[in-house]
């Protein structure tokens, strides 16, 4: 069974189409990857399965719910979170501190609440950077440590938005090893929005192609390479008609 | 870890001075500062009832003064008109009451309206007025202008023991042992889950909605708790001075509460109660030696304190502290 279908979203800005009927599904484990150049519309969808954005039309369904109506607090109960595309942390706490305001939401035990955190500070590789205030981190340590609040909230579906912007080569190889970790052990369902080709071929993750708000391609990483017309809209082939 | 623990225990021995500190001054001085001592550590009760919301929370109340002065005529008019045995008590939890039902109300609907912040100020501020209108108008209940005279109460145990606080030292430790209540159960309140979400709140309100907690609830019983505090902090004041006047509510006396907060130290609970007591005083003191300029010595201690430390004296303090530590601190705490 599918954790999130999307029948017909739409989304429009006075006039203007966003995202033009896109159909979508997302089985629970799955990875996907969504590309496209720039105001394809990626953002609008994510917040749109978020609850930051409400679509003009369309439907949400996920885990058998119709959420098109939830808002923003209701989708992150059911198990919605959205990692924003410029970090978006408790830049004065600590980073246990950063993590542990995400798992008290669970009403755990102080025992099940302090293994969760422990849990969560290992898999995002920042067990030994706890004490250190969050402004201090590497600005692909800040990515990390917002993934760890999704994982510390205990969320299904994960909507990642750019994770690796700013990493370097090495942060962006342990970034792909930590998604595929989360679909492949811990049966997330990930969505997440790249720029960086290189990192979209690494997690061999399903590919959709939005371009111009509307679905342009689905498939694998070679069935989008050899894609005359993806090349032509997004890796910008040569022999581009002009 | 190390450091943090050691700092939180530092924090509350440091507490457990103070409040010892006070306990014991009665044994020490006598006179005019048994007296007055209790209402400054109502004022900084009062401190501390702006601290939880600006410094904890992020928000800026403009209305604390309105809170305090609805504690005080609630046990003014409570004292006045009722013959029952336990008016005192009555009027103190109809202070807290009605106070926290005020702010419960006016924050649910400001706050789930998703109302800015500087907008917020402004309604508090007009909740100040509203409430110091209504105390110059019902003149019946009241007494408008002239005021309020309200009896020390006494509390009573049954019929055999009645504790009369009309003398200045029950009056003392009366006060004392309430403050230290009420101070207990704000510090166990910003120490528990409900406070970090609050200092979420302040740090990141867009990514604490993120994770799932509805943060208008959140500000909303904040504020429902910093009326009850100011409230009750309020109503002991009304029987302390044994008078009320419009002017409690006045928004002079909620920017002083604000000044208080700002050199004692917003982000601290102990830093705020300090400044409420001693700047209370250092005013008092002030006025008595040069009437004319003590406004204007307060004002430069304000803008000194405020330019030097972002966090207050309390923030001054613990970033000294830090520096002293270890020479790599960052500071992290006071933005």
């Amino acid at each position: 069974m599918s954790l999130l279908e999307i029948h017909n979203l739409s989304k429009s800005f006075k006039g203007l189409l966003a995202n033009d009927k896109i159909c979508m599904e997302l089985k629970l484990g799955e990875a996907r990857c969504i590309i496209g150049p720039n105001g394809a519309g990626k953002t609008t969808l994510i917040s749109m399965i978020s609850g930051h954005l409400f679509q003009s039309s369309g439907i949400i369904t996920f885990d058998g719910k119709n959420i098109s109506n939830h808002d923003l607090v209701k989708r992150v109960r059911l198990g919605i979170g959205r990692k924003f595309q410029t970090p978006t942390l408790f830049d004065n706490l600590t980073v246990y501190e950063n993590v542990e305001l995400s798992v008290i939401r669970n009403n755990y035990s102080n025992f099940e609440k302090n293994a969760k955190i422990d849990e969560t500070l290992k898999l995002i590789r920042l067990f030994d950077e706890k004490d250190v205030p969050a402004n201090t981190l590497s600005h692909g340590q800040r990515q990390w440590l917002e993934i760890g609040l999704l994982i510390g909230n205990n969320v299904k579906l994960l909507l990642l938005d750019e994770p690796t912007a700013g990493m370097t080569t090495e942060e962006t190889i342990a970034t792909t090893k930590l998604i595929n970790n989360l679909s492949g052990e811990k049966n997330l369902s990930i969505i997440v929005i790249e720029h960086d080709i290189n990192f979209v071929r690494e997690l061999g993750a399903q590919i959709t192609v939005l371009h111009l708000g509307k679905i342009f391609a689905e498939g694998n990483y070679s069935t989008i390479e050899n894609n005359k017309f993806v090349r032509e809209i997004y890796l910008g082939a040569p022999d581009v008609v002009s | 870890m190390q450091n943090v623990l050691t700092k939180i225990s530092g924090e509350a021995k440091f507490e457990l001075l103070i409040f010892l500190a006070l306990a014991s001054i009665p044994l020490v001085f006598s006179g005019y500062i048994l007296f007055i001592l209790p209402q400054y550590m109502l004022f900084g009760l009062l401190a501390v009832s702006l601290s939880i919301l600006w410094g904890l929370t992020g928000i800026i109340s403009f209305g604390q003064a309105g809170f305090f002065a609805i504690g005080a005529y609630a046990i003014g008019i409570v004292v006045k008109s009722t013959f029952l045995m336990n008016s005192a008590i009555l009027g103190i939890l109809l202070g807290i009451i009605v106070s926290a039902v005020i702010a419960g109300v006016v924050g649910y609907f400001l706050f789930s309206a998703k109302v800015k912040a500087t907008y917020f100020v402004l309604a508090t501020l007009a909740l100040s007025i509203i409430i110091e209108q209504l105390a110059k108008s019902q003149k019946e209940i009241t007494g408008g202008w002239n005021g309020l005279f309200v009896d020390r109460i006494s509390i009573s145990f049954g019929d055999l023991l009645e504790y009369s606080l009309f003398n200045d030292i029950p009056m003392y430790y009366f006060t004392l042992l309430l403050t230290t209540i009420a101070y207990a159960l704000i510090k166990f309140l910003t120490t528990s889950n409900f406070g970090k979400i609050l200092r979420g709140i302040r740090e990141n309100e867009d990514r604490i909605l993120a994770l799932g907690y509805n943060t208008s609830i959140y500000k909303t019983l904040i504020f429902c708790v910093s009326g009850a505090l100011a409230g009750f902090a309020g109503s002991i004041y009304g029987t302390h001075a044994g008078f009320v006047d419009p002017s409690l509510a006045r928004v002079l006396f909620s920017t002083e509460v604000i000044v208080w907060v700002a050199i004692g130290g917003r982000n601290s609970i102990i830093g705020s109660f300090l400044g409420g007591i001693l700047v209370a005083s250092l005013a008092n003191y002030l006025n008595s030696i040069t009437p004319e300029y003590w406004q204007l010595i307060i004002g430069i201690v304000f803008i000194a304190v405020v330019i030097l430390f972002k966090g207050g004296l309390a923030g001054g303090l613990e970033e000294i502290y830090h520096r002293l530590k270890s020479k790599n601190y960052v500071s992290a705490r006071n933005p």
